[in-house]
């Protein structure tokens, strides 16, 4: 019963006390959440670890929650802020420990693909992904990864939707150099 | 001279990803029918998003509800505590207050219940202080005569 809910309503009993409306939220949502936190961050132990840390944050924030149908973006806001402070974490914890860039950091720790082409391609675009600037990976992975419109994206990042417009079109001009020059560098 | 040619490169973005007006879309179509700088830059574009989207995501490495549960539980007692804190606080105040009023009775000079609201009174008429009783004298009087 309570499944057929659309979100607002299920943040509506859950800031009402219902944990189970809160439960259904983050069943509904953890896998989006986590996939688009470990695309930001490259590390599936953080992407856990900070997709509770967002599960915790709407629980806590329901009672504020404005329903206007807007919970995806509200939702990825939460989780894309978390994400960007935890990279800026990362730069100071490098710069301190004077540690040299990871390059292979999230691809050697995945499954062997059969596909070894096709592997190669995805190390490749990972690779190319983390080179990004932070805003513009997270403005890439909304759109491309999670299917969010520029409106929803701006509202989801905190700006404008030119600004998202701008964002994307820096992005996808960056990756496709970036991976255009890595198949250069192979043939 | 002829002139530089223009290119859409910025609005290709956007006419992948569908939100541009129909005349802005039709525009980059036929832009890119006759412009082969653009037309190529459409094509990459296009490839990209197919690399894109053979990124797979993962699954998350356990279900997160129960984390977060248990992380709801534990943060109640803080509430409940802070709470109580607040209501401690609010009664260490309240008997403060209490503390100085009745200080101030023990220290308010010793006078009579009677002399007490004899002055209250002569506040309030602007009387003096002996006016009071006489006054009771006076209407015991009357009722008497």
């Amino acid at each position: 019963m309570r499944e057929s809910l659309t979100d607002d309503e299920l943040m509506a009993r859950g800031a009402n006390g219902d944990m189970d409306s809160f439960r259904i939220l983050v069943e509904r949502w953890e896998r989006p959440v986590f996939i688009f936190l470990d695309r930001m961050l490259d590390s599936p132990e953080e992407a856990q670890d900070l997709g509770q840390e967002t599960f915790l944050k709407m629980c806590r924030e329901a009672e504020r929650y404005q329903p206007s149908g807007r919970f995806k973006s509200w939702l990825f806001r939460i989780a894309g802020n978390l994400a960007r402070s935890r990279l800026r974490r990362r730069k100071i914890l490098k710069w301190i420990r004077f540690e040299p860039e990871k390059h292979d950091h999230g691809a050697s720790a995945r499954p062997a693909d059969r596909d070894l082409e096709a592997r190669e391609i995805r190390v490749m675009v990972r690779e190319a992904l983390r080179r990004l600037p932070e805003r513009q990976r997270q403005a890439v992975i909304l759109r491309q990864f999670e299917n969010l419109d520029y409106k929803e994206i701006a509202e989801a990042m905190g700006t404008t939707v030119s600004a998202v417009e701008t964002l994307l079109h820096r992005a996808m001009r960056a990756l496709r150099e970036d991976l255009s020059r890595k198949k250069m560098e192979e043939s | 001279m002829k002139p530089a040619p223009v290119h859409i490169d910025t609005k290709i973005e956007s006419f992948l990803d569908k939100e541009l007006s129909p005349a802005e879309n039709d525009a980059v179509q036929e832009h890119c029918a006759t412009c082969p700088v653009c037309e190529r830059l459409l094509k990459e574009q296009i490839a990209v998003r197919k690399m894109l989207a053979g990124v797979t995501g993962s699954e998350p490495i356990r279900p997160m509800w129960n984390g977060v549960r248990e992380r709801l539980i534990k943060s109640e007692p803080q509430r409940l505590k802070s709470a109580f804190a607040l209501g401690a606080t609010a009664a260490a105040v309240g008997v403060c207050v209490g503390l100085f009023v009745g200080s101030l009775q023990t220290h308010a000079p010793e006078m009579e219940s009677s002399n007490l609201w004899s002055n209250v009174g002569s506040t309030i008429t602007g009387e003096t202080d002996e006016l009071l009783p006489s006054l009771y004298l006076n209407t015991s009087d009357e009722e008497g005569s």
